[in-house]
This record gives structure tokens, sequence and C-alpha cells, in this order.
């Protein structure tokens, strides 16, 4: 089944064209790459994808639900999630807290007001194994802005996977880590699990390259070049847009 | 039973002293009036009022990130509730008591509503704008005798007995001790710790699948229907009800408690209640010039102090009572295997 | 007509009061809720100063001058080290509205009181066929000007393109070697001043009394959120609407006149919560 298809898909903002005519395919358990030089709409088309943003052309499927009107909550409950670029994770709240937040999200206590979320030992034990399968166990009672960057970001992607989703977005899951950092991410995210679909923005080729089945470029809000990676990496005109050998500069 | 009351109170090795804590301070609070004279029975009544509506602002306010400078308009609509109730058609309590919570909750709901467009100052002020309407119906509408008001309520028809000043301070307490539990299994709940996130970060909370916009009119409503039913008391308290019941400025003025108590944290408003009621009630008996002293505060805990008191008594006493930035371990305290 | 008149010269006033009110939250996303209170003080203290045969315009001037300089002293001391935590800034300027006005109740027990008009302007003035107050009139003139000056200052000079740099991106202004918390201080002194003056010519014509300070700042800040926060465009198309509403909701909804004024405010706001003129989302 296709689990992400993205149809004609266009947006613009104050009369720019963020987005022109995307139409992107993706199939279960593939690991799809978003590439582009900056401004070249990737983070607006996770947006589109997300919910966060509603098209002004086109339409999002969701393992073949149409999703264009739905907003993001529910595309959460039918098995979407994301990373976010910037780690403004709840500040006051600790490790363990937020966790326990995602982790309730798509149960049968997320509309419960009347008893507290403690009380859930489902919830509490999903959340004590997360974040032991994360590394994060010693960190649970810390306030999330005082974890170190890299921990911050394996956070991102531990709550991400807290509703066992079946479309997972990555939003530049390297970005801002250490070369040791960026390594072990790119270890666990290889690690994902088929039964996850995966798409990822990434700036640093080396990575995606690594990671990714499939990729799709991105320039000025249009989809330049897509297909297998091997394929893609050899097209002139990617290579003369924005390949080059390595990442591109930010 | 012992599942509920467990789910109310912190967990791990603080709950011995919290529980203890709690034990000591509801008691003395019970013990109260029966040491007072009637006056101070009557600042002490005042005070639990006013706590009651401050932490019910703050279910929107600080936990909820959603500023409300027309909450009064929830409070006078409870009030009005008792002296229309009343004087017109003879209400019995029963029947006062449901349409104040419903009234509230209601409009509680419509306001709520407003907040899926308007956020911030935007909605401070939009929520002024519409407290203020409804002053102005309170003010000009025949029926509430305008500026007079409405006067010689009296406490007779409170079936459970509650005329005395002691036995009202009691019955104001029950009804506090009951607010207090429902508006902390509301901030602990899924629901309440979504809002919580999302005064941070709405789009995140939302992408995590929470319907967020359903849980700010919710906490509106519930918000709401907590202030009418501290105005219901209020009327029943001083006996009269008028205009200024619904005026921004008493609206201001419970969002200063909240602030200069902690907005932050869950009891910060109850203590700005207490301490703003004080200064109120008890500075005027030393000189004519108690709202310059009331200003002189506002500015210096701002000063030394700009989250709140609560900060103050963290750094004094770390305990579940008063700030609730304190983690509870997690339930099942095993370590993984 | 004049009703229209009387509405006029009545927004004009609230225009005075509010333009400060808007620059100052746009500039310096600061909202000061001790406006009303320089409003009051400002008529307070200009009736003193006449009582000591001061000339009119002399004690107008200096009051003026006197309130602006306090409040711009209470920017530098109080208000600017709080300048992005606006639930400090609520508590600290209810707490010196609060002060003022105690001390103003002290001094005159509750009484109303009403400044005298300026010499020149008393009486009135055959307008349409009725009779209209000079003051009013004058109001309508000299907030027409001020309007105007404003206009100009923001549009077309230095100092003007420097404040709407510092509204639009603060940081960048500051990183252009903007001295933007000056400008904090005389756009703050501006307003403050304006709504001493309002103060003063509002005082004579409509009469001060205790709880003047909260109503005038209760119009304030309809307005500014009617026109959209930090448009001074916008406070002024809302001033007159006010004022026009105001009017005419005394004139054909007497006993509703403040419901008349305040429910559709609620239902615009509702609606377009940025207002007139204001950015959406902030």
């Amino acid at each position: 089944m296709t689990a992400l298809h993205v149809e004609g898909v266009s947006i613009s903002f104050g009369g720019v064209e963020a987005l022109s005519d995307v139409t992107m395919d993706i199939a279960e358990g593939m690991r799809r790459a978003v590439v582009g030089p900056n401004g070249a709409g990737k983070s607006t088309l996770f947006n589109v994808i997300g919910g966060q943003l509603k098209p002004d052309d086109g339409r999002v499927h969701l393992l073949g639900e149409d999703v264009t009107r739905r907003p993001a909550f529910q595309r959460a409950q039918r098995g979407l999630a994301r990373t976010w670029q910037i780690t403004n994770l709840f500040d006051p709240l600790t490790v363990f807290e937020t966790v326990q937040l995602a982790v309730a999200a798509t149960g049968r206590t997320r509309r419960v007001f009347w008893k507290a979320l403690d009380s859930f030992a489902d919830v509490s034990s999903a959340t004590n194994g997360l974040l032991t399968e994360w590394s994060l166990w010693e960190h649970r009672n810390r306030p999330v802005q005082d974890l170190a960057y890299g921990q911050q970001r394996l956070l991102e992607i531990a709550v991400s996977l807290a509703g066992n989703p079946q479309v997972l977005l990555l939003d530049e899951p390297t970005a801002g880590l250490t070369p040791g950092e960026a390594e072990r991410m790119t270890t666990i995210v290889g690690d994902l699990p088929r039964t996850v679909t995966v798409v990822m923005i990434e700036h640093d080729m080396a990575v995606a390259f690594a990671l990714a089945d499939e990729m799709t470029v991105l320039a000025q809000g249009r989809v330049l070049a897509q297909g297998p990676s091997e394929e893609v990496r050899r097209r002139e005109d990617v290579i003369a847009t924005y390949l080059g050998g390595h990442d591109a500069p930010d | 039973m012992t599942g509920f009351l467990s789910s109310l109170l912190p967990t791990g090795r603080r709950r011995a002293s919290t529980v203890l804590t709690l034990a000591v301070l509801v008691a003395v609070l019970f013990l109260l009036p029966h040491v007072l004279s009637s006056f101070h029975t009557f600042v002490a009544t005042r005070i639990l009022i006013f706590a009651i509506f401050a932490m019910a602002l703050n279910v929107v306010f600080g936990q909820g990130g959603m500023p409300s400078l027309g909450h009064a308009a929830f409070f006078g609509l409870g009030g009005y509730s008792v002296a229309l109730g009343l004087s017109e058609w003879s209400w019995s309590f029963a029947t006062i008591a449901v349409v104040a919570v419903l009234s509230g909750l209601v409009f509680g709901a419509l306001v709520g509503l407003l907040t899926i467009r308007t956020e911030g100052i935007y909605l401070l002020l939009l929520t002024l704008a519409v407290g203020q309407s409804l002053w102005a119906l309170a003010f000009e509408l025949d029926i509430t005798r305008g500026d007079n008001g409405i006067a010689g309520i009296s406490r007779e028809s409170i079936t459970l007995g509650a005329q005395s000043p002691t036995a009202f301070y009691t019955f104001v307490l029950v009804v506090a001790v009951a607010a207090v539990i429902v508006m902390w299994l509301f901030v602990r709940s899924p629901v309440g710790r979504a809002l919580v996130g999302a005064r941070e970060s709405k789009s995140r909370v939302e992408a995590f699948g929470y319907r967020v916009w359903a849980f700010r009119v919710g906490a509106f409503a519930l918000s709401g229907a907590i202030s009418a039913t501290a105005g219901v008391l209020l009327v029943y308290l001083q006996g009269i009800a008028s205009p200024e019941l619904l005026n921004w400025t008493l609206g201001a003025e419970v969002l200063v408690m909240a602030i200069l108590g902690g907005a932050g944290s869950f009891f910060g408003p109850a203590l700005g209640a207490v301490v703003v009621t004080m200064l109120e009630q008890f500075v005027s008996s030393y000189t004519e010039r108690w709202t310059t002293v009331l200003g002189a505060v506002f500015i210096a805990t701002m000063l030394f102090l700009p989250n709140g008191l609560t900060a103050l008594t963290a750094r004094l006493r770390r305990s579940g009572l008063t700030d609730d930035e304190i983690d509870p371990l997690p339930r099942t305290v095993r370590e993984p295997a | 007509m004049q009703h229209f008149l009387s509405g006029i010269s009545f927004g004009f006033l609230l225009f005075l009061i509010s333009s400060g009110l808007t620059l100052t939250f746009g500039l310096m996303r600061l909202l000061n809720l001790t406006h009303g209170a320089m409003y009051m003080v400002a008529a307070y203290i200009a009736i003193e100063l006449l009582d000591l045969e001061f000339n009119y315009w002399l004690a107008m001037a200096a009051t003026v001058v006197l309130v602006a300089l306090g409040g711009m002293i209470f920017e530098r001391l109080l208000l600017h080290r709080f300048l992005n935590q606006i639930l400090p800034q609520i508590v600290v300027t209810v707490g010196a509205a609060l002060i003022i006005g105690d001390i103003v109740l002290a001094i005159y027990k509750g009484n109303p009181i009403t400044p005298p008009k300026p010499p020149g302007l008393e009486g009135a003035v055959e307008v349409f066929g009725a009779f209209f107050p000079k003051i009013r009139l004058a109001l309508i003139v000299v907030g027409g000007v001020v309007a105007i000056v404003m206009w100009f200052v923001m549009a077309k000079t230095r100092v003007g393109a420097m404040v709407r740099a510092s509204v639009d991106d603060e940081q960048i202004a500051r990183s252009v070697g903007i001295p933007v918390p000056r400008l904090f201080i005389v756009v703050f002194g501006v307003g403050v001043g304006l709504a001493a003056f309002a103060g003063i010519w509002g005082g004579a014509f409509s009469g001060l009394g205790p709880g003047i300070d909260n109503r005038m700042l209760l119009l304030a800040l309809v307005i500014v959120v009617v026109g959209g926060l930090g448009s001074l465009k916008g406070a002024f198309v809302g001033s007159l609407l006010v004022g026009l509403i105001n009017q005419y909701g005394i004139v054909f909804f007497p006993q509703f006149a403040q419901f008349a004024l305040f429910a559709p405010v609620a239902l615009f706001l509702a609606f377009r919560p940025q207002g007139l003129y204001g950015k959406v989302g902030e």
C-alpha cells in the first residue's frame, strides 16, 4: 500500500510560491529523503503533510485515506508522527512527563479530564520502556531544557515514536549534531523497523544516501527529480543544482 | 476509592509529608471560625472565595496560557443567579446553584470557542470587551436595578443550614476543597497536561494527537463554572449583588492576585488571594491609604519576585504543595530489567 | 449634526489618549495600564497650578511636561526591566495606577472637579443651527493637527523611520545602530504627554471624578485593540468610531448605551481579533 501520497500540492505565501505542483508517492516501509537547497520548500512540505499548513491546491493521502482536510491531531491518530527542527520541547516539563504526554496521546486516555495522568499504569510502563530503549532513563526527572542538544534530538525521535506511528516525518535529524552524534543518529534511524515508513529532510547528503532508498529533490518549490537514490545521484541536473559531491553549505 | 484518593496526591517519597501537611492545613482551616471573631471569619470567608476565583482563572490563564481580563463576567453570572433568583423568582438554593454553575459552564464554553482564533494579548483584550458587555447588561437592564444593585440577600434559603457566619464559612470551605480537588484532577489529567504543553507549543501537542481546541473550550467551561460558584458564594456573604461584580477592574484584580501569587504554580493564585485580601481588609484599619499600600506591594513583589510569591516559598520549602515544577517520580518506580 | 460633532470631538480626545498607548505597545510590547491615571493626574495638577494664578497656557504646558517627565522616569526606573515580561508589567502598572489614584483621592476626597476651560474657548458657538462648545471644536482642530503631525513624523522624518523600524524588528534596528532604549523613553514620554493634555482639556468639558482613570483606560484599551495594536492609523480610526458609537449610543439607546458600545466591539473582535489594521498573530 502507499503509505503517503502527495498530489499536486501548491501553496503560496504573500505572493511567493513556496510549493508548486508537488507530487510524491511513498510505499510502505520505504525510506525517503527530501533534499534540496535552502528555501526549496522542504519544511513547508512537511508542514503540509503534517497538517500544520493547508495547501492552496492538491491533496495529501495518508495510508490510503485523504487527509487534506483533516487537522494535525487527526492525522496523528491515523498513524502520522513528526519531529521538529526547532527543539522547543515544552521547557518546564521533565523528560518523563514529555514522553508520557506523547504516549498518552494516541491511547484511550487522551480525552480523560477527571483522573491524573500519573494514575494510568499502562501509560507509565510504556513511558518507562521508551525511556530505557532510548537511553534516557537516567535523565527522566530532569527538565527537558537541561539536556544536552544531542540528547534533546534523541528525545525528539523517542517522543515521535511513542504513538507507534506508521509514517514518520524526520525534520533534519542530524542537524546541529557533532560528527560522532550524527553517526549514532544515522545508525538509530537506520535501525528503525520497516513497519514505520520514514520520510526525512536532510541537508547532509552522506547521511541521506546512507539511509534513504529513494530521494525527492526539491528546488524552488518544485520537484526537480525523484526516484531511487542511486538514480537521482547520477542525474546531471541534480548534480548541477545542488549535490556537487557532498552537502551544500547552509 | 483508595485508587481515586491516591491518584490525587503526588507520589513517591514525598507522599507522607505532603499528606500530613495537607491534613494539618485543612484541619486548621476547619477550626479557624471557632477561634476567630465574626469579622475575622468574614475576612477568612472572603479570602476563601477569592482563592477559588483566582485558582479558577488560573486554570485557563497560568496553566492553559490563555489570559482573560473578562473573568468577572462569570463571577457576576453566579452572583446575579443568586440575586435575581431570590428577589425575582424565589428560587430554591438548589435551583440557584444549578443555574449558576450551568450559566458559568455554558458562557465559559462560548468564550472558550473564541480561543480557537485568538491568543495572547489579543485574547486578553477580547475577553475585556466581552466581559464589559456583560457588565453593561448588569448596569443597564431594569431587572438588575443598575448601579444600586440588588440588596437584602439572605442566607436563609441555603438548605444546608449555612446561615451563621461560622456555618457559612464552613460551607464555603467545603466548596473550596471540592473545587480545588476538581481543578487539581483536571490539571493533572491527560487533558490538563496537554493544555499545559499546548501553552508552550500548541502545534506540537496537536501533532501528538490531542484535540487542543476542544480542551481549551473545556478548560474555559470549567473555569467559568467554578468562577460562577465563587460569585454565588460572595453574594451570599455580602448580601448584595452589584454590577461591580462584573467590572473589568475586579477581573484585573484577580488576575493580579494570580500573577502575584505565582501564575505558574497550582496554589500560587490562592496565595495571591490571601495576600491581597488581607492587605485590603487589615491595612484599612491602620490607614485610609490602603490602596497605596496595595499598589506598593504589587510593585515591590514584582521587583523582587517577578515569578510571584510561590518562587519564594519554593525556595524555602520544596514540597508538592506549592511548586508544581517539581516532578513526581513515575508511578512504577521499578528499575527496568 | 451636533451629535456628530460631539462624537467626533470625543473621538479626537480619545485619539490623544490612545495614540500613546498604541505606540507604546507597538514599539515596546508594553501594556501601560497607568495611562488612565496619567490622564487624571494631569487634570488635577493643572487645577492646582491654575489655582496659583499662573497663566493658563503656561500652567497647561508645565503640567504636560511634568507628567510626561514623570512618565519617562517611571519607564526608565520601573518598566524598563520588565520589557518582555507582560505579566509583571500588568502588576506593576496596575500598582502604579492604584497609587496615583489613591493619592488623588486623598487630596480631593472623591469630589468631582472640573479644570477651567482655556481662555478664549469658554462658551459656545453656533454651528449648523445649534450651539456647540468652543472647546470641543478646538479639540477637533487640535486633535486633527496632532494626528497630521504624528503622521508626518512617522512617515517622513528620520525619527519616525527609526520608530517604524524598531516596531517592525527591534533586533535588526538595534544592530543597525538605532538607539532603541532612547526611542522607548521618548515615545513613552510623548504618549504620556498627549494623555496629560487630553486630561486637561477633556476634564474641562466633561468633568472628573473618582473612577475617571479606569473609564478612560478602558476606552483607550478598547480603541487600541479595535484599531490594531501598534497601529497609529488604527488608533485614529478606532477613536473616531468609538467616539461616534458612544455618542449615538447615548442618543438612540439611552438605556443601553454602554452595551451598545461594548457588544459590537466584542463581536467585531471575535471575528477579527487583530482589529482594523493590526498584524495577524503576534
